[in-house]
């Protein structure tokens, strides 16, 4: 309800959702990398498979010879091969 | 080392390898206090990171925590360069003796280039340049390229300006040579040719004609002064000058008259060489020849490559044919009014031509063409070198 709520309000005032509603931004470059804004930290991390904590769940990332580039608090820039990009909510 | 990580290189990090079941709470909890890490990768179950080095000591109360055994693997950046340069202090010493030497060493100079001269000898101005102490192994503060510039252009008067500059250990002398115009060096003036002196204008020296003088070639006319001044003599002398020009016409000629015989023969030019075939080899005493092309093949860089024509001889008999008095004389008059005008030089003045004729008999007429002039007729003859000082 108070989710709706925020949501509806952050319509209204056309803020960007993802700072309204404290969701992940994820940019994917190509099968090169996935850039990933406002995450929550590292839940599970190997070559195959990385597997990031966002405001309402999980992104998992698959592929291969996955490697963090960079991470801050706020950023996260994952390298490899990308296979795929899931969002677990 | 990317762009972004040298200011991480100046501050030193380090890549840690960590053991341990849960290297991700590890990573989490470097997050949560704001310690940035990168370049993580993993092999098997051991995890790398970048960390700054700075950082690294904080991790390890948080790898306890999470239960993960840090190990520095590799160190990078300049605060692990100083640590090395350290224990070495006789690299140090040395290198920074190496560049007191070089600098000391660059303040001397090494090589001296002379640029521009041609006449004027290397070692001359190598010799009054050392004079100023610019030579090799001088040190290059003792050295004023002004007064060396100065003592160049004083003391080689054949030197109209120099110019010294540094280019390192190298001293460059750059020089311009005076050019003399091309005259001939002090002397008398003489006469050049035969004449009636019309006005004499001296500029230097002694005169020793007046107007109205008839001079011989090569006489003196104005004098220099080579007693103490060494004072070459100038000035122009004009004069009246004659030219004369003989011309004998004979009062006949001859003309090539056709007898009517003539002979054909076939020529084939091949290669601008010629092979006669076809007719008799046998010519004329005195003939006219005309040819007349038949075939041509290819084009060469001189008429064509293969050719084949023909070729008239025409036999002749010489003719005479006589001419009257008059014409002779105009005929003569003509021819020799222009071998004169060819004689003449261009910057003498024509004042009349006459001409005077004297016929010999039927046989030819003499005609004499005379030309005076008004020219300058002064020439300056140097002395010999002693007289004139080695200018």
């Amino acid at each position: 309800m108070r989710k709706r709520v925020r949501q509806e309000l952050a319509d209204l005032l056309e803020l960007p959702l993802d700072i309204s509603l404290d969701l992940p931004r994820v940019v994917v470059v190509g099968d090169l990398g996935v850039l990933i804004s406002n995450h929550r930290g590292l839940i599970q991390y190997s070559p195959e498979e990385i597997v990031i904590g966002v405001g309402r769940g999980q992104i998992s990332i698959s592929g291969e010879n996955l490697e963090i580039e960079e991470v801050s608090k706020e950023d996260m820039a994952v390298r490899g091969v990308i296979k795929s990009v899931e969002m677990n909510t | 080392m990317t762009f972004k990580r040298i200011g991480e290189f100046l501050k030193g990090y380090v890549t840690v390898e960590v053991r341990g079941k849960n290297p991700e709470r590890l990573i989490n909890l470097c997050l949560s206090s704001g310690f940035p890490i990168w370049d993580i990768v993993r092999h098997d179950d051991k995890v790398y990171f970048s960390i700054s080095l700075s950082k690294y000591r904080e991790i390890r109360t948080l790898a306890r925590k999470s239960r993960c055994i840090p190990r520095i693997r590799k160190r990078y950046g300049f605060p692990f360069f100083l640590g090395k340069v350290k224990k070495r202090p006789a690299f140090v010493l040395s290198s920074a003796l190496i560049l007191a030497v070089l600098f000391y060493l660059s303040g001397f100079i090494w090589v001296i280039q002379v640029k521009g001269n041609d006449k004027v000898p290397r070692d001359l101005i190598l010799e009054v340049a050392a004079g100023e102490g610019l030579k090799v192994g001088s040190r290059k503060a003792y050295v004023s390229e002004k007064s060396v510039e100065e003592a160049l252009t004083l003391k080689i008067p054949r030197l109209s300006w120099a110019y010294v500059h540094f280019q390192g250990t190298l001293a460059v002398i750059e020089v311009v040579e005076k050019v003399r115009p091309e005259m001939a060096g002090p002397g008398d003036v003489i006469a050049r040719k035969d004449g009636v002196v019309d006005s004499v204008l001296v500029l230097s020296g002694i005169p020793l004609v007046k107007p109205g003088q008839t001079v011989k070639k090569g006489e003196i006319l104005i004098a220099g002064e080579s007693g103490g001044g060494r004072q070459g003599a100038r000035g122009n002398v004009t004069a009246r000058t004659w030219y004369e020009v003989r011309q004998e016409i004979p009062l006949y000629r001859l003309e090539a008259v056709r007898t009517g015989k003539t002979m054909e023969i076939t020529v084939l030019r091949l290669f601008g060489r010629e092979i006669t075939f076809l007719g008799m080899k046998r010519l004329f005493d005195w003939y006219e020849m005309e040819e007349y092309p038949v075939k041509a093949i290819g084009e060469g860089s001189r008429g064509p490559l293969i050719e084949v024509l023909t070729r008239v001889f025409f036999e002749v008999k010489w003719r005479p044919i006589e001419f009257s008095v008059e014409e002779a004389i105009a005929i003569g008059e003509k021819r020799g009014r222009q071998v004169l005008e060819r004689q003449l030089p261009s910057t003498a003045k024509v004042l009349g031509v006459t001409c005077d004729t004297e016929v010999h008999g039927s046989e030819c007429v003499v005609v004499r063409v005379v030309a005076s002039a008004l020219e300058e007729i002064g020439e300056l003859r140097p002395w010999p070198e002693e007289k004139n000082g080695g200018w």
